[in-house]
């Protein structure tokens, strides 16, 4: 109970220009005002910050008040008397930009952001010519030393907007005023170059030319044409402008208007476009002859796969493996699938969604037809718990954690890590909970254990599903075994986080890449979704890819139909299964399109010994990969910027991609590929266009509806909405033997794959953000003092590690936050199950749980 | 006062070419001295100006003036960060005689912008001077410009504060951390707050806030909650996963410092001595650290599993604490100076209740306790089990079937709430004068109210009456009439002869004020004291008159408040550290100008701020009514991170400039 509020009215009465305007209580004047359409200059003034009032331009006049009041952070109030325009007010808001052009150079020609500078538009408007004010002018060299921000003092208005943006919507707080008076500056925090994400937010909302993108950059505001598209990288899905000069790509940025991120990127998104015209780029079709590659074109390649698929067919289904793309597009994997369930007779297809890790990233609708397993962004937003468990919310998914803060800031929601070392989130998080990694089932079993006991005694939670029956049974039993292997600490705040989720209710659980890939990942998610029941919650499941979600929707799995319909002539069941089909030389042709497989996969030696081994290995592919190396046909495939679909999100959000570009080359969209290749092995599928395909996909895939407007895909007919809880066993898993160590590679926001190979600036960037990761090519490798203690380690020492893929050297760094018994790799190095450290002369078994597949035959 | 001239909240007195004696008197106040010694002629600020005497330069001093605007410019809005700079290079050229009459009119468009724009009192109330300068001494600006004057060169010292950080004894930055919180950077807030005062969770939760009687959003609509906001940010970085700021100088000096009790003073100058790299032990009398605000403030006010938290960041950064040593008798001055402690910090605050003066106190009857006591003992009692630090001893507490407490300050409100949340059905107040002149914060009578205290006003006790067994059975009392007015016109309360009755009560607690224990200065008879039994010391240093010993808090105040007792210590650790590192112990400039502007006062009641109302100030949620009756639960369940957003939001940040001039010149 609380005390009421003074003014308990919801709405408010004021007049505007003499228009009467009723508003929510609490609404700002100048929010006021443009609901009715009246146009208030600003300048500092961000709609997803609280209001910074640096800039002094939104002046109104209110009467009764003697003298200017600004309306970007004055809330109206009833019976407020408004004027927005007058002699006075415009003379003082031309003074307000006329003191920011004291000294500020006319570098307009050469300023990037000339024709779409805030200052140059409102020194035009207001018509400034001249100004009698002055001070010496000191011109300070731009700092240059802040990764791929470039900081340009002499522009700098100081409206403090990206101190703003950097703090309350990214969480990095990286920037500060230093100084006072004005000798002052924006600065790092703490005055050294600058060490953040490099989501480029700053320069997005910067109104002048003060920061912008340190990389190369040729072209000005009104020679560029812009395209809005979706980003290629992961799953959130964010909307963004392709900027486009002369057909080639010159920089991304956000528009505040497009998507579901509202303008937030992150250094992906936004400088994560490089490759597309890298040199190194496949431009046309090329065939295997003798031990090298002849470059050929497309009706030679398209009829030359014809005619040998054509000659496998009579081998029957098992003849062909697939692999489809969490880079393509639906409408790609829709014809991917098609492809190989029509013109080759196979099923025998899946996705490294579900291969990469275990058996439930890709198959959830498959797992748990019975939970919603999407939550919207804008459901997410209303949230007022996240529980991240599994998930370095910074590195994966990042954008996520901008819409949690969203929600933290506008209602005061609370964070709760859960993470296999300490992870770091801003603002700081209710809890931060660290487990060890083979113990994270028995964490989870812990948490609901505490929870259900805390609504044993506390009463259960409304809209909660209650605990009861053989789930109650088999929780009881597990979970003494449980807590006993988690420490004092742990145990005691799964308590506390059990209790925050009873008081907090319906909280939101964001289960991570970590939790995704371990071992035991269908007990743990199973877990997690029960929790949501019981707390009444929701879940989101974080993925990697662009498409991680539509590549499944679209049936590219062994199991299920388009729309998840069950397909029931089930051949092949997991990547093993298709490694022993290739292995029994059953499996002839392989066909692999956008993945590079051979990268990605954990079990490398497993996959190359397949790819050598089968007779006709197809890869469509947008670089010389090292899958494609392995091939015998390449088939060059266009980029996201160059075609037309659409990507489904996290959020199950059917998202349209535009071409901001022609194909680079000769290069093509997938799905016309493999139409190309079914109507040369006599399979006219009959298409003209990306239309067509989609109108096929809205009426055969159920759910997907949406995919001519765009919107969400309705998954409804697939959840059966049982609030039923239900116990799954936990796989069995190798655990470390005393003195062997878990090995988990670290995700690097900047590593995504072979892109980042061919993007200059974000491999800088790894470089540069983990300067101390790859000194003299050795990169550091985290354990934790206790551990380096027993095993005789100094800091800086080095270690070897040989595993079959590969042997490398790294550096010894103590580090408190990595839990004992296991150590952390940079995730490029190794991702190989099983890896041989030697240090000091003693050779120490690695496990590498995180990329282990379920089951430890594989 | 008699000055040469005066432009302060607009009222001109002008003494110029009149005698001296013939001088009218301005409203203003102003010391005559700027440090003791030295004469100050003027004094500039958010007021106007002031011209006590000759000689003065009002041409060099409002160039200086506008010199410390830019200097104090936060550089977060245009016309303030800009503006003064532009004005700074015109003074600059007027005073080096190369100034136009254009310049002139150039500043006083200047001076109109900047005020009428700017987002704070630097911006908007810094042009105001100046502005009185043009208007009142044109002849003299017409002299530097023509070139027949050069700036003599005198001494200006300054001051940035506000009308909150002036009132605040500790002098925190208020505007600062009020605006950290608005900007989301709550351990930035916290970082601010702790410059002042370690004790931002006793404070936050107990402070008698005179910042915010001394807040100017007062004059729009409502002042701002300032204390709660404090315990915000406390309260997130104790609920949050944040790692708290460490002490990169922990234990680099060699010198050792003794603080004597642990109470807010004591542990404010701990705090304040180990971040300048002393060694620090504190020596406390009772088996728990907080001194009144442990043992004087209920645990529904200050949750004491909290305050060992806050407690507990003091010896996280280096500091011991050593409890049950009663100082001057288990440990004395010589024996610790024996032990190598080089420098002395007594806090040992005012824990003895006051006696009534009535007859029958010294019988010792059973049921009668002073004020403190009786409330340490709820303390302890009710907190047994959430601190494992708490007296071993666990007090059976008396179940009174009626209570008498006699005074009406803050130690007879957490008297009465404290047994009203032992279940006791019958509560009184006992005071001589009307509800009007109660002591105690307005907000806490309310709240003793709303939980069935009863109140019986105009009642004076005069003898304790007991029963044969020595039980107390309750207190006879006089009733009280207004007087006639005295020579102030004040009507004080006389006794009505003849109208002494019993009233009943099986226990009586006297709430009236507390003493200051201090035997232990027998040691050391060159340590001043008062006839209050308080320990005098250099008010500036808070040196005694022995170099090694300092004091602070209740025992140099007398009993009074917690955030006067942490200012104390925050200035005696400053002189503690030049003490130790073999400085000369003083006060810098600034700390000069702050006294200079606490007599002129920053905060004007009357003033009328030009900004519209309508921004209503964030209630504090309570907990339920069942909640404050029978249980000791905190009552305040502290702001939501939106509430604390948005109250912050309301801050105007009313910083000011204050500037004398001193025609002798700095200090050497």
């Amino acid at each position: 109970m609380s005390h009421a509020a003074a003014d308990t009215k919801t709405t408010i009465t004021l007049t505007i220009d003499g228009q009467t305007v009723e508003v929510k209580n609490g609404t700002t004047i100048l929010q006021a005002a443009r609901r009715v359409g009246k146009k208030i200059p600003t300048l500092c003034y961000l709609e997803k910050t609280h209001p910074i009032g640096s800039c002094r331009v939104c002046s109104v006049e209110v009467a009764g008040v003697d003298g200017p009041v600004m309306s970007c952070n004055t809330p109206a109030s009833d019976g407020m008397a408004i004027t927005t325009d007058s002699e006075q007010l415009r003379e003082f808001r031309r003074n307000m930009i006329q003191f920011i052009l004291v000294n500020h150079p006319l570098d307009c020609p050469v300023c990037e952001r000339s024709g779409e500078c805030t200052l140059q538009n409102l020194t035009w408007q207001m018509g400034i010519k001249k100004h009698d004010w002055s001070t010496a002018a000191h011109e300070k060299k731009p700092v240059v030393d802040w990764g791929l921000i470039r900081y340009d003092q002499n522009l700098c208005v100081m409206c403090e907007r990206c101190v703003h943006v950097c703090n309350e919507v990214q969480g990095i707080n990286a920037f500060r005023v230093d100084g006072n008076g004005y000798a002052a500056k924006i600065n790092t925090q703490d005055g050294k170059p600058l060490d953040c994400d490099f989501c480029g937010q700053c320069i997005s909302v910067c109104p002048v030319g003060a920061l912008s993108s340190g990389m190369y950059f040729s072209g000005r505001s009104w020679e560029m044409k812009r395209t809005a598209t979706i980003c290629p990288h992961c799953a959130v899905g964010c909307a963004f402008e392709v900027n486009t000069k002369k057909g080639k790509i010159v920089r991304i940025t956000s528009n505040t208007a497009l998507g579901t991120n509202k303008g937030n990127l992150c250094a992906r998104g936004r400088f994560g476009y490089e490759f597309v015209h890298q040199g190194e780029r496949l431009t046309a079709p090329m065939i295997r002859r003798g031990h090298g590659f002849e470059t050929t074109d497309w009706d030679t390649a398209i009829a030359y796969v014809a005619e040998k698929l054509n000659g496998y067919r009579a081998a029957g289904k098992n003849a062909f493996a697939g692999i489809g793309s969490e880079r393509a597009t639906n409408e790609d994997n829709y014809l991917f699938q098609k492809f190989f369930r029509s013109a080759l007779g196979s099923g025998n297809i899946d996705n490294m969604a579900n291969m990469a890790g275990h058996d439930t990233a890709g198959g959830l609708f498959e797992a748990f037809g019975d939970f919603p397993m999407t939550i919207s962004f804008d459901e997410l937003k209303q949230g007022n718990l996240f529980v991240f468990i599994g998930l370095d919310g910074s590195n994966e998914n990042p954008v996520v954690s901008n819409h949690i803060r969203e929600a933290i800031h506008g209602h005061g929601a609370e964070v709760a890590l859960a993470y296999s070392k300490e992870a770091f989130f801003l603002p700081s998080p209710r809890m931060k909970l660290t487990y060890g990694y083979a113990e994270l089932h028995e964490f989870v079993v812990t948490l609901a254990g505490e929870l259900a006991a805390a609504i044993k005694s506390g009463g259960g939670i409304p809209g909660g599903t209650v605990i009861a029956g053989d789930f109650e049974k088999r929780l009881e039993a597990e979970l003494g075994g449980a807590r006993a292997k988690l420490d004092g600490a742990l145990n005691a705040q799964a308590a506390q986080l059990a209790a925050l989720i009873k008081k907090k209710q319906k909280p939101v659980f964001l289960i991570g890449q970590e939790a995704q890939r371990h071992p035991r990942a269908s007990a743990i998610v199973r877990n997690i979704v029960n929790l949501a029941k019981i707390a009444g919650g929701k879940v989101m499941v974080m993925r990697e890819y662009c498409n991680s979600r539509g590549v499944n929707d679209m049936g590219v799995a062994p199991n299920v139909l388009p729309g998840y319909v069950k397909e029931t002539r089930q051949e092949l069941r997991a990547f093993d299964d298709l490694c022993t089909l290739i292995n029994n030389h059953e499996t002839k042709a392989l066909i692999i399109t956008d993945e590079d497989v051979l990268r990605r996969h954990a079990d490398f030696v497993k996959f190359r010994e397949a790819m050598d081994k089968v007779e006709f290995a197809v890869v469509v592919d947008q670089f010389y990969s090292l899958t494609a190396m392995a091939a015998d046909v390449v088939l060059p495939s266009c980029t996201s910027f160059a075609k037309e679909g659409t990507f489904t999100n996290i959020e199950g959000r059917i998202q349209k991609i535009n071409p901001a570009i022609e194909p680079v080359g000769n290069s093509r969209t997938v799905w016309r590929i493999f139409a190309d290749i079914a109507k040369a092995m006599g399979h006219d599928f009959g298409y003209r266009s990306t239309a067509d395909v989609q109108a096929e996909i809205a009426a055969k895939v159920p759910g997907y509806g949406a995919i001519i407007d765009g919107g969400m895909a309705d998954y409804s007919g697939l959840i059966n909405g049982s609030p039923a809880l239900t116990w799954v066993e936990p796989a069995s898993m190798k655990k470390p033997a005393p003195g062997e160590l878990v090995l988990l590679p670290e995700h690097n926001l900047f590593v995504m794959g072979i892109y980042t190979d061919y993007c200059p600036s974000l491999r800088h960037l790894v470089g540069k953000h983990y300067a101390d990761f790859h000194v003299e090519g050795k990169p550091y490798v985290d354990i934790n003092p206790a551990d380096a203690q027993a095993l005789g380690l100094n800091a800086e020492d080095t270690v070897l590690f040989k595993s079959p893929k590969r042997e490398w050297k790294g550096r010894v760094r103590m580090s408190g936050a990595v839990k004992p018994g296991s150590v952390r790799i940079p995730d490029e190095m190794d991702q190989s199950p099983s890896v041989i450290m030697t240090a000091g002369g003693r050779e120490i078994q690695c496990h590498n749980l995180l990329g282990l597949m379920g089951k430890e035959k594989c | 006062m008699k000055v040469l001239f005066s432009s302060w909240q607009d009222v001109i007195v002008d003494n110029r070419g009149k005698p001296r004696d013939a001088w009218d008197d301005a409203k203003v106040k102003l010391p005559e001295t700027y440090d003791g010694a030295r004469k100050m002629t003027a004094f500039m600020g958010w007021g106007g100006v002031v011209i006590l005497d000759e000689p003065f330069d009002i041409v060099e001093m409002a160039a200086n003036y506008v010199k410390a605007l830019q200097k104090s410019s936060c550089a977060k809005c245009f016309p303030c960060r800009v503006g003064t700079k532009v004005m700074e290079d015109i003074f600059a050229r007027i005073v080096a005689g190369k100034g136009t009459a254009g310049d002139l009119a150039q500043l006083e468009g200047l001076c109109e912008t900047i005020s009428r724009n700017s987002k704070c009192g630097i911006g908007q109330l810094g042009p105001g001077p100046i502005v009185d300068s043009f208007k009142y001494f044109k002849k003299e600006y017409q002299e530097y410009v023509l070139g027949k004057k050069r700036g003599p060169g005198y001494f200006y010292p300054n001051k940035t504060t506000a009308p909150c950080t002036a009132a605040c004894p500790t002098g925190m930055d208020i505007p600062l951390y009020i605006e950290q919180i608005k900007e989301g950077d709550f351990a930035g807030s916290l970082a601010t707050i702790r410059t002042a005062s370690p004790m931002a969770c006793s404070l936050g939760r107990a402070c008698f806030h005179p910042c915010e009687n001394n807040c100017r959003r007062e004059n729009v609509e409502r002042s701002l909650a300032i204390c709660k906001l404090k315990r915000f940010a406390w309260d997130y970085e104790d609920l949050h996963a944040v790692d708290k700021p460490g002490n990169p100088n922990r234990h680099t000096r060699p010198e050792k410092a003794a603080v004597i009790g642990a109470g807010p003073s004591g542990l404010s100058a701990a705090y304040y001595l180990l971040l300048q790299g002393f060694h620090v032990t504190i020596f406390e009398k009772l088996p728990t650290p907080g001194g009144a605000a442990w043992t004087g403030i209920p645990h529904y006010r200050i949750p004491k599993d909290v305050m060992m938290r806050e407690v507990k960041y003091i010896e996280d950064l280096g500091g011991e604490i050593k409890y049950n040593v009663h100082f001057g008798k288990d440990e004395t001055f010589a024996s610790l100076r024996a032990k190598g402690f080089k420098a002395f910090f007594v806090a040992t605050g005012g824990d003895l209740s006051k006696a009534m003066g009535v007859e029958g106190e010294d019988k010792n009857y059973q049921g009668v306790y002073g004020g403190i006591a009786a409330l340490k003992e709820i303390v302890d009692f009710t907190i047994k089990d959430a601190v494992p630090n708490a007296s071993a001893k666990i007090p059976t507490l008396a179940k009174p079937k009626k209570v008498l407490v006699v005074g009406g300050g803050n130690t007879a409100m957490d008297c009465v709430r404290s047994w009203i949340r032992l279940g006791c059905k019958d509560v009184n107040i006992v005071y001589r004068r009307t509800k009007k002149e109660l002591p105690a914060d307005p907000h806490e009578v309310h709240e003793s109210e709303d939980e069935g205290v009863n109140y019986c006003f105009m009642l004076a006790p005069t003898k304790l009456v007991a029963d044969g067994s020595g039980k107390v059975v309750g207190l006879e009392c006089q009733k009280m009439e207004m007087g006639p007015p005295d020579e102030s016109g004040r009507r004080k309360p006389v006794p009505v002869p003849g109208s002494e009755h019993l009233v009943e009560g099986d226990m009586v607690i006297s709430a009236i004020g507390q003493d200051c224990d201090i035997f232990f200065l027998k040691e050391v008879p060159d340590v001043k004291t008062t006839k209050w039994k308080t320990i005098i010391t250099n008010e500036e240093t808070f040196q005694t008159a022995v170099p090694d010993i300092f004091a602070g808090g209740d025992v140099v105040s007398g009993p009074l408040n917690l955030v006067t007792a942490v200012g104390h210590a925050r200035r005696a650790a400053q002189s503690m550290g030049q003490f130790l590192r073999g400085e000369t112990v003083g006060i810098s400039d600034e700390q000069r100008m702050e006294k200079v502007i606490a007599t002129i006062g920053v905060y004007d009641k009357n003033e009328k701020v030009p900004m519209p109302g309508g921004w209503p100030r964030q209630e504090m949620p309570i907990c339920d009514r069942q909640d404050k009756i029978g249980s000791f639960k905190e009552v305040e369940l502290g702001y939501s991170l939106e509430a604390a957003v948005d109250e912050a939001g309301r801050c105007m940040r009313c910083y000011v400039v204050g500037m004398a001039c001193v025609p002798e010149g700095a200090s050497k």
